[in-house]
């Protein structure tokens, strides 16, 4: 086989564990001159894992590399980019403070004699780059660190392509970006492929692989279940690939006992909250919806007194919880999951002390902790959740996204709250997990509790709330009862949503 | 990818079941058995260099190897470990206190001032020891309740109550003659100094307070994610201001030590606590970070500190060679920290 015909990229037999989790099992991939494959799947399944192998940033286990037909015995960060493995990766990466024309550049510095940097051979080659990609509009001197998400992701795209590059690794660039946004990059990603560069795109957003990819592999558990062939393809396809044939079935039945208000708030007031009012009953789930900038994620703070109101009464079962701290709100009965599980996890303690360090002052005799007792509470909830964990000394940090959700849920459960706040119930959760969440939180309303749910998946919203309130600019937009036909649910809270500032729209 | 035909996938079935519960667990189990051994190594790693130093110097040293030398490493070290297994629940709770040198300082001038001032020599004893607390209460409103930078504001009270102690004793040196005060410093329990005898109920309490009290958990959830702590009705600023209330206190007890030892009161006697107190809680596995941290290892950490200190004086070293061994041990310490932080991450 000549060098031109071979695979630019070829990853075979591909294995790497971490610690015991088994991050993928014989994985192979193979991409051809100007191909795009997709990687999808669910979270965990393997596709960042893939992707940093691919470019040399991590060392699989075992399984062979080759990159244009030239097997790669040492294969580091650095020998991929000499042999024209490039990566956008997920976060950017750029230098803030230097130049777009610095940051295109800073492989390969054009310098002059004397080792001077050539600045104006710097700009130039930035310009040419900018306008293969066909873009003529942003000026190269300026700052990187200012540019807009879509632009920062044009630079790295830029930046990758120099002389030599073979393939290019995608991985999730478009999470942060708008619809509009979304289409440019797709639009530069065609015209590298064009180039005879080999793409190698990972995603969580099923219509852009669709849209972009030749082929779709899919992962699952570290296992590449599927390789399908992108033409023809449709999203359900696609999805029933993913899940694998597992029974995802969430929108359980709704029994409507609300008795009383729970929580009502007047007149609320915050940084993007304007004069909001609401409540909500005992037994019940309210979901909020909303795209970024509408206030939802503000409002879980504001309720919890993490941050201050500026105006407006929370009250908890007729109780004033203005000035009340947010220790003594938990013992008015409010429990809190915020949006990012790290902020409310003590990731390198044990799932003992995670589950009972909002009640453990309860667990007191003559001022010592009732260690017995605060093993079985944990052990209780432990099983109760089916958290799946070595043990209650396990550190949380060791436990999949899923079970750590499960974790905080056991924390206000075991400290006996009866309002719930969690904002993004099921942020990097597996689908499985998703669903049994959902039945934990719809057993815990069904027993006379309240819930506020406020989230930016709208599965989570059609799932389990009983009313579903969507906010537009800090204010009420529409309220809508739940309903057992889910799609025009969700066309109505999607339209809600966005009924304005379309352009804008990022949910 | 327009395409309006049935899709042409193969979805090749590669035997795969979704992972089982049982299957995930085993997997958290052997990560939680490796990281285990791994901190075991670390527990086993400062106590083997205890025992390295121990066999070091008995080889090296003349009479090194004598209860005679564990009765002066116990008596060198109890002022230190005193200080350090206050100082170990504050650096858990993502706190530090460099000023305990000071606080040191000025307990024991504050004694010695009032015992010149005819007061009776427990009375100034406790009023010295009411008084370092209260020191410590101030590095605590500074920290916390005006959120300052811990190190920064414990650093200027260094400065501040060592200053403070030289201009109260005018730079003297304050003669304290009491039989029953230099019992602390001098006298014995059976074959025990009784400085000794402190430390080892500070320590017990310490190990108490770490293991059993409800704080003792607190404090590590707010070393390790003050948010965290914060959301769980934790109270994350009354919690260590009482530590640095208690660091101030043990440092009033060091301070009354070290008088008695000396039969006299010297703003002096501070400076030698200007950085062991942190060394040795830093040693015994604490991370500067919060959250990490244990009694046992700081007590070993100060053990090792004493062994060095009393080994390399027996080979007639001088203090500077001392200071380098200390910072070589600290080094070694950090790097065996940080190759374990690698391993974490990796795994």
């Amino acid at each position: 086989m000549s060098a031109a015909d071979a695979p630019v990229l070829e990853l075979t037999g591909l294995q790497k564990s971490y610690g015991a989790t088994r991050a993928l099992v014989d994985v192979s991939v193979s991409l051809g001159r100007g191909e795009t494959i997709a990687l999808v799947g669910e979270n965990g399944a393997g596709k960042s894992t893939l992707a940093k192998i691919a470019c040399g940033l991590v060392k699989p286990d075992e399984g062979t590399i080759t990159v244009g037909g030239e097997a790669m015995s040492s294969y580091s960060a650095l020998a991929a980019h000499a042999a024209g493995v490039r990566i956008v990766p997920q976060e950017v990466l750029l230098c803030p403070n230097l130049s777009v024309a610095e940051n295109i550049t800073l492989g390969g510095v054009p310098r002059k004699r004397g080792n001077v940097i050539d600045r104006r051979a710097m700009t130039e080659a930035a310009e040419q780059r900018l306008a293969d990609l066909g873009i003529e509009s942003l000026d190269v001197r300026r700052s990187a660190g200012r540019l807009s998400v879509v632009q920062k992701a044009v630079v790295q795209v830029a930046r990758a392509l120099i002389p030599g590059t073979r393939v290019m690794i995608v991985d999730e660039p478009t999470a942060p970006m708008s619809k509009a946004e979304v289409d440019e990059l797709m639009r530069l990603l065609e015209l590298v492929s064009d180039r005879g560069v080999g793409v190698l795109y990972v995603s969580h957003r099923l219509d852009e692989v669709l849209r972009l990819a030749d082929r779709v592999v899919v992962l699952r558990d570290g296992h590449a279940v599927a390789e399908l062939e992108a033409a023809g393809l449709t999203e359900p396809q696609l999805i029933s690939a993913m899940a694998g044939g597992r029974d995802f079935t969430v929108h359980a039945t709704r029994e409507q006992r609300v008795t009383g208000e729970a929580l009502a708030v007047t007149d609320l007031q915050g940084p993007t909250i304007d004069h909001l009012s609401f409540s909500v009953g005992w037994g019940e789930i309210v979901g909020f919806y909303g795209i970024a900038s509408s206030g939802r994620d503000d409002l879980g703070a504001l309720l919890t007194g993490v941050v201050e109101p500026e105006g407006g009464e929370v009250t908890v079962d007729g109780r004033s919880l203005t000035g009340v701290s947010v220790r003594n709100r938990i013992h008015h009965g409010i429990g809190y999951v915020p949006p990012e599980r790290s902020a409310a996890l003590l990731l390198g303690r044990s799932v003992r002390e995670n589950i009972s360090v909002a009640m453990l002052e309860r667990l007191t005799e003559r001022g010592l902790k009732k260690v017995q007792a605060e093993r079985e509470l944990a052990s209780h909830w432990v099983q109760e959740l089916s958290i799946k964990t070595a043990s209650i000394e396990a550190p949380v940090r060791s436990l999949s996204g899923g079970s750590q959700q499960k974790v905080l849920l056991a924390r206000w459960l075991a400290a006996g709250v009866r309002v719930l706040i969690l904002e993004e119930p099921t942020r990097g959760v597996d689908i499985a997990t998703k669903a049994e969440i959902y039945r934990l939180l719809r057993e815990f309303a069904d027993a006379g509790n309240a819930i506020l749910i406020a989230s930016s998946d709208i599965e989570d919203i059609l799932a389990v709330a009983d009313r579903s309130i969507v906010l537009r600019d800090g204010r009420i937009a529409d309220t809508f009862q739940s309903t057992t036909d889910v799609e025009s649910l969700r066309d109505s809270l999607l339209t809600a949503a966005i009924a304005e500032g379309v352009e804008h729209a990022r949910v | 990818m327009p395409g309006s035909d049935v899709a042409e996938a193969r979805i090749p079935d590669r035997g795969m079941s979704p992972a089982s519960g049982d299957d995930e667990a085993r997997a958290v189990a052997s990560q939680l058995r490796r990281e285990r051994l791994l901190l075991l190594l670390r527990g086993q790693t400062l106590g083997a260099l205890l025992v390295v130093l121990i066999v070091v110097f008995s080889l090296i040293a003349p009479n090194f190897f004598s209860s005679d030398t564990f009765f002066l490493v116990g008596g060198v070290a109890a002022a230190m470990g005193i200080m350090a297994v206050a100082q170990t629940f504050l650096i858990i709770a993502g706190g530090i206190d460099v000023s305990v040198g000071g606080v040191v300082a000025l307990s024991a001038v504050l004694t010695g001032v009032l015992v010149d001032h005819s007061v009776p020599v427990w009375w100034a004893a406790a009023i010295a020891l009411l008084a370092s607390a209260l020191l410590g209460g101030v590095n605590g409103f500074l920290a916390i309740k005006l959120k300052m930078s811990p190190l920064i504001v414990t650093l200027a009270t260094l400065s501040l109550f060592t200053g403070l102690a030289y201009v109260l004793s005018g730079g003297d040196t304050l003669l304290i003659s009491s039989d029953s005060f230099e019992f602390i410093g001098t006298g014995k329990v059976g074959p025990f100094p009784f400085q000794m005898v402190i430390f080892a109920v500070v320590l017990a309490i310490g190990y108490f307070y770490q293991r059993f009290s409800i704080h003792g958990q607190q404090i590590y959830a707010i070393g390790g994610n003050v948010e965290a702590a914060r959301l769980s009705g934790i109270r994350v600023d009354a919690i260590p201001f009482v530590l640095y209330v208690l660091s101030g206190l043990s440092a009033g007890m060091a301070g009354l030590i070290l008088t008695a030892q000396l039969a006299s009161a010297s703003p002096d006697v501070g400076s030698a606590f200007l950085l062991p107190v942190v060394t040795a809680v830093v040693l015994g596995g604490a991370s500067l970070h919060g959250g990490l941290g244990s009694v046992i290892g700081t007590l070993v950490a100060v053990a090792i500190l004493g062994v060095l200190q009393i080994g390399l004086s027996l080979l007639a070293l001088s203090a500077y060679v001392q200071d380098m061994a200390l910072g070589i041990v600290l080094l070694l310490a950090l790097s065996l920290d940080q190759l374990m932080v690698k391993e974490r991450s990796t795994s």
